[in-house]
């Protein structure tokens, strides 16, 4: 606790100096100075947005310039008139305009966006989409910039409509003032617990819709608060300078805010600032004299970080600053605590899922033919079969609605009963919780970050607060227990070992409290005592009162733990009873020694 | 019948342009951002070739070799170390672009250039006189559509790429040099983005952003492609006759966003692709 309140206080103080230092120029300063700091200001505050778009929820986007310009053209087409030809004849100002322009400029920029991330962002579709989409925005809006000149000032753009009763070092506080709040905001956002959410949709996507939630949703809202910043930053920007020109929408700015944020480091907020205004000061007297070689010295720059300190210059640094300072200890640990305020899992009988005449298949290849099954309430049915039955695909059918499959499949979830195919992480949400055959965890959250998202089960998390302990029901407790994970609470769940990993993906699974637990192959990859002991935790999951669908190649095991026993061959149940029934099946030996016995 | 023949060489030139990206992004799984600054490279080639007093064809050869050995400088010392990485190839590939143009517009400066300007008759096509140059374009679209098909489809050299593609591990283990295919298949890419650069300088504004005005559509084409020819063809027809009608019917200067709009909604509705196998 102690180490955890010095890095605090020792980032806080640092901001706080920063920002006095800042202050102090702004009193003292030379005007040539404070003027090229008002603006790299203004950029900090851009760079901030690319970076909750890029750096969090990992969408690329190469046309953020787009929403800086269309915050910066909706101040100045609301402020001036002009003739035909695009020429400004007159300025109508006041600060109630002003504001409206501003705040205007937000909302067209977050609707696009709303648009652009609805068609951009889905489930199938490459990660590629959006930085391809952007970029093709940002060219189509520099050609049609100049096709409109009576709003947009065609060529020259628009001037003049900057308020002309403020002076520079006015606007140098203002900026500063509002590239700290910003900045502060988006650190908030980012530490508390939905910040969590934006790092798991960026390091696994498929996992957190499996979560229970809403990956395009997420994305698409991040996406348009991003955009909104932006456009803030621009009309700002267009209030100080009073001008507004084709150039503030074009690809060539839209490269450097991804300059600014890949080499501050994206993902850390205050990178972004830092790469902003330190390459906007570098810049301003380089890119006066030698505008083509400073573009060169910035996309030499861009490429270098992208391939060799992909993280970018602060976050190496930092850590450097705290090896040196010896407070290497990570800020803000979490705890994972035991609930007992919660009750145990509600105890049922009647079937939760049925399935009749289930038929799926990956191109021609036909992987699902016909399979009829009703799985009960509070029974662990394991599904066994040589490999390529249609175990996992089963299972993916069952958590997915979205793959197409013929057939029906019922739940029936306590508060959810459907007959209509949902999206998985819909099905997540009534209480269907799956575990991947290969571990799938996500590189920048610990394991007590992994069971925090988990257990919200697709709820929003708080946008502020940063919770320090997280209770969770007996059931995940023991399943940390029995694998070995009680305190590495704050281990990364990439960085651990190949059998605690499986183990996080159990407790994960079982922290959103499921009905049903779908489990592709808990123990492959495990030592026999391993085993053992996961398959302890089953049954006392079963115990008390969850559903588990179990996949296993291991039938010494499945004998061992399984209420009932089905077996997929080539796409049909070929037999289903109790563990003893099916090892004495005829039909069974066949069909996995090819020879009847 | 020119409006025909202005959707089929738009169509055309979109093949010609997106060809050298889509066997880059199917075999490699990048896309190259970077491709309109080898095709830059490509006709710049051509520009002094022709100010050497070479032949317009050498020029084009010029052109594809030029972007040729530029796409192996930036195979070995980049896209090499990215493979893993693919959305992080996407950005240096745009750095590299903007490379690319800063080092030609100090080679060169902000200028127009000329890349000459062969067979400058025209031929009559059942009674309408189109452009030879242009008609030549389409043939050259189809020639290499038809040529890459039967490469990947049926010769051994189709495929280990396809192997390189499906499981690059396998093909490793099988003795086949992974890193050497991959190199070779980036700088064909850059060679026919060369060679397309050189082969459209007639047709468009020789300046160090050169094909920026194609870039979105070429992009948006590939996508649409989904990794298949046939996909590739069905995105370039569909993108370049609507990008010849609107602008025809309405206003060309709209047709950009018109293509881009079309392209979304298609991605849309179609995110793994045109063309797939049906089930």
């Amino acid at each position: 606790m102690a180490s955890r309140l010095t890095v605090r206080r020792s980032s806080l103080i640092g901001a706080v100096v920063a920002v006095l230092v800042f202050v102090v120029l702004g009193a003292v300063g030379s005007d040539y100075d404070t003027g090229l700091l008002t603006t790299a200001f203004v950029y900090g505050i851009a760079a901030v947005s690319l970076d909750l778009v890029w750096g969090f929820v990992g969408a690329p986007d190469l046309g953020h310039a787009l929403w800086f310009g269309i915050g910066a053209l909706t101040v100045g087409a609301l402020t001036t008139t002009t003739d035909s030809t695009g020429l400004v004849v007159s300025v109508q100002g006041g600060a109630l305009r002003y504001t409206v322009a501003i705040i205007l400029g937000m909302v067209i920029a977050a609707a696009l966006a709303g648009v652009v991330g609805r068609f951009s962002f889905s489930a199938k579709g490459s990660s590629f989409y959006i930085a391809v989409v952007t970029l093709a925005l940002t060219t189509a809006a520099t050609t049609l910039y100049s096709q409109f000149p009576t709003v947009t000032g065609g060529e020259n753009g628009l001037f003049g409509f900057n308020p002309i009763a403020v002076d520079a070092r006015t606007w140098y506080f203002v900026a500063l003032g509002a590239l700290t709040v910003i900045t502060a905001g988006a650190l908030l956002l980012v530490r508390s617990d939905v910040g969590l959410l934006l790092r798991a949709v960026r390091d696994n996507e498929t996992r957190t819709r499996y979560l229970g939630y809403n990956v395009e949703n997420v994305k698409t809202v991040t996406f348009m608060g991003g955009a909104a910043l932006a456009a803030f930053a621009g009309g700002l920007l267009a209030l100080i300078t009073g001008l507004v020109s084709a150039d503030l929408f074009s690809f060539v700015f839209a490269t450097q805010m991804l300059v600014w944020v890949a080499v501050g480091g994206r993902g850390t907020i205050i990178g972004p600032v830092v790469g902003a205004i330190g390459l906007q000061l570098a810049g301003a007297r380089l890119s006066a004299d030698f505008p083509t070689q400073w573009s060169l010295f910035q996309g030499l720059l861009f490429v270098l970080v992208v391939v060799f300190v992909p993280d970018g210059i602060l976050p190496p640094l930092t850590r450097l600053a705290g090896r040196l300072l010896h407070r290497g200890a990570p800020a803000g640990e979490r705890t994972i605590v035991a609930d007992p305020a919660l009750p145990p899992e509600r105890p049922t009988t009647s079937p939760v899922i049925s399935v009749s005449d289930l038929r799926f298949g990956y191109g021609s290849l036909r992987v699902l033919r016909g399979v009829d099954l009703q799985v009960n309430r509070g029974e662990l049915l394991c599904i066994v079969g040589p490999n390529g039955a249609g175990k996992s695909t089963l299972v993916s059918v069952l958590a997915d609605g979205n793959l197409r499959a013929e057939g029906a499949i019922h739940y029936e979830l306590g508060t959810h009963t459907s007959h209509r195919r949902r999206p998985a992480y819909r099905i997540a949400r009534y209480g269907v919780s799956r575990k991947f055959q290969a571990p799938q965890l996500f590189a920048s959250l610990s394991a007590a970050e992994t069971i925090l998202l988990a257990r919200r089960g697709g709820r929003l998390p708080s946008f502020w607060r940063r919770t320090s302990t997280i209770p969770v029901s007996p059931a995940v407790l023991d399943v940390l227990d029995a694998t070995g994970l009680t305190r590495r609470d704050n281990e990364k769940g990439t960085a651990l070992a190949h059998g605690l990993k499986q183990g996080l993906e159990i407790a994960a699974a079982v922290s959103s409290r499921p009905q049903v637990l779908l489990l592709d192959e808990p123990t492959a990859g495990l030592t026999h005592n391993e085993r053992a002991v996961v398959g302890q935790v089953l049954q006392r999951l079963v115990q008390g009162g969850m559903t588990i669908i179990l996949i296993e190649h291991d039938l010494d095991f499945v004998n061992e733990i399984a209420d009932r026993v089905v077996v997929l061959h080539e796409g049909r149940i070929i037999e289903d009873g109790t563990p003893a029934e099916v090892s004495r099946s005829d039909v069974v030996r066949e069909a996995y020694l090819g020879t009847v016995a | 019948m020119t409006l025909l023949l202005d959707i089929l060489t738009a169509v055309g030139i979109l093949m010609i342009v997106v060809l050298g990206l889509a066997v880059v992004l199917g075999v490699l799984d990048v896309i190259n951002l970077a491709h309109t600054g080898f095709m830059a490279v490509g006709v710049y080639a051509a520009v002094v070739a022709h100010e050497q007093g070479w032949p317009f064809w050498a020029g084009v050869v010029a052109g594809a070799l030029a972007s040729a050995a530029a796409g192996l400088v930036v195979e070995v010392l980049v896209i090499r170390r990215l493979y893993d990485r693919p959305l992080e190839t996407i950005l240096a590939t745009w750095g590299i672009s903007l490379i690319i143009i800063q080092l030609l517009t100090l080679g060169f400066g902000h200028n127009n250039q000329a890349a000459g300007q062969p067979l400058k008759t025209a031929t009559s096509v059942l009674g309408t006189p189109y452009p030879t140059y242009r008609l030549l374009l389409i043939g050259v679209a189809a020639v290499l559509v038809l040529g890459l098909a039967v490469l990947i489809r049926y010769t051994r050299v189709g495929l280990t790429v396809r192997m390189v593609q499906a499981n690059q591990d396998l093909a490793r283990g099988l003795g086949i040099r992974v890193a050497f295919i991959r190199a070779t298949t980036f700088v064909v890419g850059c060679a026919l983005a060369g060679f397309a650069g050189a082969l459209l300088g007639p047709t468009q504004a020789i300046n160090p952003n050169y094909a920026l005005s194609l870039v979105a559509t070429a992009f948006l084409a590939v996508l649409l492609a989904g990794r298949r020819l046939s996909g590739l063809v069905a995105g370039c027809v569909i993108l370049g006759t609507v990008q010849i009608l609107f602008g025809r019917w309405f206003n060309p200067v709209y047709s950009s966003t018109v293509v881009i709009a079309v392209a979304v909604v298609l991605l849309r509705i179609r995110p793994e692709g045109l063309i797939w196998r049906r089930a």
